[in-house]
């Protein structure tokens, strides 16, 4: 029967809810300091609403684990064959897993998505010149909106990392797990542009942050 | 921490389903990436497999690379 992987955690750090995916138990694997949350799944379905269902069901121990303790969770659905597969990889990532899961130990991210309020448009098409100064000027808006928001946090944040969308700009700040309630206030107190919007989530373990596991 | 360790949205959209879409982006497309053996099948189609090994993704990015494959 496939594994199906959650996270890992530092063991013992964290009491998973009892079931997860498909209702299935959650348990774990432990290797050198670590522990590794999965569930046997029979059969993952992939229509669209079965998807979203698990992924929801996932996100739900993912959250309940993280709430505890620092997770490095695997993208949704990570399914190994064999348990001896868990060891493997636990056995080969060790080290890497620690130093993360130290690093991150007492922090979490909160992202910030700023895009367009409402339709793209009016851009001004009547000439290509007026267009690309259109476009222009919704980029500065942006950018200001993204300068806005770091200032605002430059105390509270740790790190900060940023990536383009397709609805405008995705933010990403590294903060101590103390600080969520004070970035939550501090960041909806930053004035944006009439035509942009922004979305505030989190927190959300540091995925963003952690290194690319070789 | 916000007290019950939820995932908290503010904004001006429609709060709902910004999160339900933020959850589902993360689980989806965030998290590390193992080498597996085992071949997920959507639709009868044997997806993501790259060569001996077996990169499982989301299912958005694993039909991007189908297509880029068939291109």
């Amino acid at each position: 029967m496939p594994y199906l992987l959650y996270c890992v955690t530092e063991a013992g750090a964290a009491t998973p809810p009892a079931t997860g995916v498909c209702g299935a138990a959650v348990e774990s694997a432990d290797w050198s300091g670590l522990r590794c949350f999965y569930s046997l799944v029979d059969m993952l379905a992939s229509d669209p609403e079965s998807v979203k269902r698990d992924a929801l069901e996932f996100h739900r121990v993912t959250q309940e684990l993280f709430r505890q303790a620092a997770i490095i969770p695997f993208r949704f659905p990570t399914v190994l064959s064999a348990g001896t597969q868990i060891d493997a990889h636990l056995r080969e990532r060790a080290a890497a897993y620690a130093a993360a899961l130290e690093q991150f130990r007492n922090t979490v991210q909160m992202e910030v998505r700023i895009g367009l309020a409402g339709s793209p448009g009016p851009t001004d098409t009547s000439s290509g010149a007026k267009y690309l100064k259109s476009r222009a000027q919704r980029a500065r808006h942006l950018e200001q909106a993204v300068a806005a928001c770091r200032a605002a946090m430059r105390e509270e944040m740790i790190d900060w990392r940023q990536r383009e969308s397709s609805h405008g700009v995705r933010c990403f700040f590294l903060v101590g797990r103390e600080a969520v309630d004070r970035f939550q206030q501090q960041i909806s107190q930053v004035r944006l542009h009439p035509t942009l919007t922004a979305a505030l989530s989190g927190p959300w373990p540091p995925t963003e942050f952690l290194p690319v596991f070789a | 921490m916000a007290a019950s360790g939820e995932v908290v949205t503010i904004g001006s959209e429609a709060q709902h389903e910004v999160s339900l879409l933020d959850v589902l982006d993360h689980v989806l497309n965030a998290g590390v990436v193992i080498h597996g053996s085992l071949v997920i099948s959507l639709a009868g189609v044997d997806l993501v497999y790259v060569g001996l090994n077996v990169v499982l993704t989301s299912v958005e990015t694993a039909l991007r690379q189908l297509h880029k494959k068939a291109t």
